[in-house]
């Protein structure tokens, strides 16, 4: 096979029985990331069906969920020795961190500490699902909200250099647990879903451990926004102490306080929609009072104005919007149809965030023209095709025969 | 003519105020929501309308929770077999977008169509509805969104889009193009099982020239009860509360009864 632009596989196929392409990439260690990277993309075996299926498969069919479900008593059972707060689960309040933190606390018997790395830019139901967590879940929660100069400056480097406007909030929302838990000597981080559901290797999932270097590192090494520290610190005002926050803990600092991350996915049978009735009933939870716009859901991912142009920009790099992973995600727990998938990707993909625009390009401070410029030019030639001056998808899932 | 005479049927069919099963569907599936979203399978069409039926409903509401979305009726075939195997009026909504639509439903058996997403994009479609059909069979069905105090707006698509609408000036222009009744479902509330919004209920009912039924969050009997005696509200449709089993029909009509007809005397 060949690849272009990003590693991308020049020849676009669909997975058979979802709508994801062989375009989307696999997370990757963010503070390492620069503007050359090839991307390792998700794998499709021979017959068509991408990795995220073919785990689901392994979801549906293979796993001895009572059994996983006995080793997570067994789990607390362990923790349970520790004193005071013995896991920390980040998350925002959303869907999956409510079950996540509510689950392990009031089923499992957990004494968890709940940590937040705040949003860019809070939306109202954001915020009000965040307090509910708290106030209506019960919970211990610090909020964590990293410099906003920095903060913004990083997101405006990585929009600018990598188109990946999220990175630096990746990095903090990664980071954020293990810091607490290494402050607070809790041993334990408890994240919901492994993302090798949506497709990072299968091989991941065997395990309920995230990999190391997710969040740790050498220092030296790291770049932000696919700049290097030195040169950040070197042409702007930023001090090194500016970057605390986004400093991963060093290999030897985790395994000296034993830190363990885990996945609730690992030991419960995932499914966002029943986390989403879960968190309804139990946290408060509310979906957004309308449709998010490129997509046609409520409940998912919904606390930060910023949000909708993460998915934007992986629409112009891989040409796969917020609707083809809500749309693929569904069609893997049963909720959809591929054909109704396929439907909602054609309908909503490709639709502008217009809703938090302004917000967004002074959050960052840059003009429409400069936006426009930049998502234009990071569209793949064997991914986007221009006639006077709309952009239309070359293979879109909707236009397979 | 009174405002209860108004109120669709209920001079000719009903003596009480109805309690309707509401039937959210897609495809054969009976689906539900909270707010709408996040449709989690709960059944079958036609084995809930039977089961509903059986237990004393006076009405099938069953709305199509993603024919505009996908603009198909891929429900036809279990709108058809519900509409066979129960003998009370069948409402049916969600994409009825013209009078060729609303004939088919009807040719199922079908007694009335429910309009919406169509209505807010082209009002006229409730005149042409009425005037075909008569206004008797035309059911005006309005997804009120609380957007501030005091103020709802019309939404659409099941509760994702916002039509910009107010609910109250919605209602008076349409009324003027003829429809037989108002199914108002409150978005805030529905799926919640935690009560109805009442200062939307007493807002509508007391502004709408025709019989309204109320939708959204019911799960209180004696709530029920107070908003079944509100002249005006015609009827109330429930959804979770039924499907989850946390109320029955049977004994809410067995309850009721005991009301109504102390109060007939």
């Amino acid at each position: 096979m060949n690849y272009g632009r990003y590693g991308l596989p020049l020849e676009v196929k669909y997975c058979v029985r979802c709508v994801i392409s062989n375009q989307r990439p696999s997370s990757v260690v963010e503070f390492a990331a620069s503007t050359s990277d090839r991307k390792e993309t998700i794998n499709f075996s021979a017959d068509g069906v991408c990795d995220a299926c073919l785990f689901n498969d392994t979801k549906e069919f293979n796993i001895d969920w009572a059994a996983r479900e006995q080793e997570l008593f067994r789990l607390a059972e362990e923790y349970d020795k520790i004193p005071g707060y013995n896991v920390v689960v980040p998350g925002s309040g959303g869907k999956d961190s409510a079950f996540t933190s509510h689950v392990l606390k009031y089923k499992f018997g957990f004494r968890p500490l709940t940590v937040t790395w705040s949003p860019h830019l809070y939306t109202d139901i954001g915020r009000q699902n965040f307090d509910s967590w708290i106030h209506e879940g019960g919970f211990d929660n610090i909020l964590f909200t990293p410099n906003g100069r920095l903060h913004r400056h990083l997101t405006k480097l990585a929009f600018q250099n990598l188109l990946h406007p999220f990175q630096p909030f990746i990095i903090g929302q990664r980071l954020i647990g293990p810091k607490i838990a290494a402050k607070f000597g809790i041993p334990l981080i408890f994240y919901g879903e492994n993302q090798a559901e949506y497709g990072n290797k299968v091989s991941e999932n065997s395990s309920p451990l995230m990999r190391e270097e997710f969040f740790s590192g050498e220092a030296s090494n790291l770049r932000f926004g696919g700049e290097s520290i030195k040169s950040i610190l070197e042409t702007t005002s930023f001090g090194a102490g500016d970057f605390e926050p986004y400093l991963p803990l060093s290999s030897e600092e985790l395994r000296q306080k034993q830190i363990e991350v885990r996945y609730l996915g690992y030991y419960l049978k995932w499914d966002p929609q029943e986390c989403y009735y879960y968190a309804v009933e139990n946290t408060g939870f509310l979906p957004n009072p309308s449709r998010t716009e490129g997509s046609y859901s409520k409940y998912s991912s919904l606390d930060d104005k910023i949000d909708p142009f993460h998915y934007y920009t992986t629409l112009a790099k891989f040409g796969l919007g917020r609707a083809s992973y809500d749309a693929a995600q569904e069609i893997r727990n049963g909720k959809i149809t591929r054909e109704e998938g396929v439907e909602l990707v054609r309908k909503f993909d490709l639709e502008f965030p217009e809703k938090y625009f302004e917000e967004f390009l002074s959050y960052i401070d840059i003009s429409r023209g400069e936006f426009s410029r930049l998502i234009d030019a990071a569209r793949p030639e064997h991914l986007w095709r221009e006639k006077n001056g709309t952009w239309d998808l070359k293979h879109p899932v909707w236009g397979e025969r | 003519m009174g405002p209860e005479a108004s109120c669709l049927g209920r001079a000719v069919t009903f003596s009480r105020p109805r309690l309707i099963a509401r039937l959210d569907v897609k495809g054969a599936a009976v689906v539900k929501g909270i707010q709408l979203d996040g449709l989690r399978v709960v059944g079958a069409v036609e084995e809930k309308a039977k089961f509903y039926f059986e237990q004393g409903a006076d009405e099938i509401l069953i709305m199509d929770a993603v024919a505009t979305l996908y603009r198909n009726q891929g429900a036809i075939e279990a709108i058809r077999l519900a509409a066979e195997s129960t003998f009370v009026p069948i409402t049916v909504g969600g994409g009825i977008r013209s009078l060729e639509d609303a004939k088919s439903m009807f040719q199922l058996g079908v007694d009335r169509v429910a309009v919406n997403s169509s209505a807010l994009a082209d009002p006229q479609i409730l005149r042409q509805l009425s005037d075909t059909f008569g206004e008797q069979a035309v059911v005006l069905s309005i997804e009120a969104k609380k957007v501030s105090h005091g103020n709802w707006r019309c939404f659409y698509e099941s509760g994702r889009e916002d039509s910009g609408k107010s609910v109250m000036n919605w209602i008076q222009e349409a009324a003027e193009l003829g429809v037989g009744e108002i199914l108002l479902t409150s978005v805030d509330r529905d799926g919640l099982m935690k009560g109805a919004d009442l200062e939307l209920i007493s807002e509508v009912v007391s502004g709408a020239p025709t019989g309204v039924v109320y939708s959204g969050g019911l799960i209180d009997p004696k709530q029920i009860l107070e908003l079944l005696s509100i002249p005006n509200l015609c009827g109330v449709a429930i959804a979770s509360a039924f499907h989850y089993e946390r109320l029955r029909i049977s004994d809410l009509k067995a309850s009721f009864k005991a009301n109504w007809e102390s109060k007939e005397g």
